[in-house]
């Protein structure tokens, strides 16, 4: 199949989505954990939008929908298992994120994250947190996303949204605290909440 | 419209004043406690260096051989080539 031509002045293909190569990488690479696979779905992502690219319209966002397309590939792919369920109201997870802050003060750490190189625990991290929250921290953190597109990208209600993010960002916090603890960087720790770690 | 801020309703609006989700007047409010406030000023950092730390994971380089990968699939697809279209 051969991508329709675009006699409208549209913009082309080449130069209007090929720029977000890059990030539709960087958000397959989280969205799958396997790298082969990641950039399978990088490949197809770019096929599926090629062959659509008489539906896009010009002058929308076309990372966004470039990553719908990714999103919508990587679902009809993966059998997924359970999804973890988030009901907290985002405002509570954003009180419970300063309680990360408390304790890390409490244990000498509250200078951690902007001290000491925790990329590589980071992606580990990343990696290893459940699908729905892994991929809200993709879009909003990674590619600097508004809650607005991701949660249209998502198909879920903004709010939703937010206690997922908000809720992925305590996990984090707090296993990236206890990493650098556990590198020496201060006591040992004494963090233990992580509460819906799935 | 937050007129008054007081610390609750600043460390609730913590994450999204930092992702720069608020309106212009809720953010200035905001803005303002904490530029006041010895408590929530320490909070907010620590935050922001977080997602300042999330930040640098996410502009890792995609290696070359993707680009090329995808650029060969689309290809054979019919996309003319980027590097040789005027």
């Amino acid at each position: 199949m051969t991508a329709p031509p675009r006699d409208d002045g549209a913009p082309a293909f080449a130069t209007t989505a090929l720029p977000h190569l890059d990030e539709v990488a960087r958000f397959a690479r989280w969205l799958v954990r396997d790298s082969a696979d990641a950039d399978d779905l990088v490949q197809e992502t770019y096929l599926k939008a090629l062959r659509a690219w008489h539906t896009f319209r010009p002058g929308s966002d076309c990372r966004a929908w470039l990553f719908t397309i990714c999103r919508n590939a990587h679902i009809s792919r993966l059998r997924r298992g359970e999804r973890v369920e988030v009901m907290d109201d985002p405002d509570l997870e954003t009180l419970a994120s300063v309680e990360t802050f408390r304790r890390a003060v409490h244990v000498g750490m509250d200078n951690a994250f902007g001290s000491f190189d925790l990329r590589d625990d980071i992606q580990r991290e990343l990696a290893s947190l459940p699908d729905d929250f892994r991929e809200v921290v993709a879009l909003v953190d990674l590619n600097d996303m508004s809650y607005e597109d991701a949660a249209r990208i998502l198909a879920i209600p903004p709010g939703t949204l937010r206690s997922r993010l908000y809720r992925a960002r305590r996990i984090l916090q707090d296993r990236l605290l206890r990493h650098a603890q556990d590198r020496g960087f201060g006591p040992r720790p004494t963090i233990t909440s992580e509460r819906g770690d799935a | 419209m937050m007129h008054h801020v007081d610390c609750e309703t600043a460390l609730r609006e913590l994450w999204a004043f930092l992702d720069e989700e608020l309106t212009v007047d809720n953010r200035a409010a905001i803005q303002q406690h904490l530029e006041h406030c010895h408590h929530c000023r320490p909070i907010v950092a620590f935050h922001r260096a977080f997602l300042q730390a999330l930040e640098r994971v996410g502009t890792m380089p995609v290696s070359q051989s993707l680009r090329q990968q995808v650029l060969d699939t689309l290809q054979r697809e019919g996309l003319q080539d980027p590097r040789t279209t005027p």
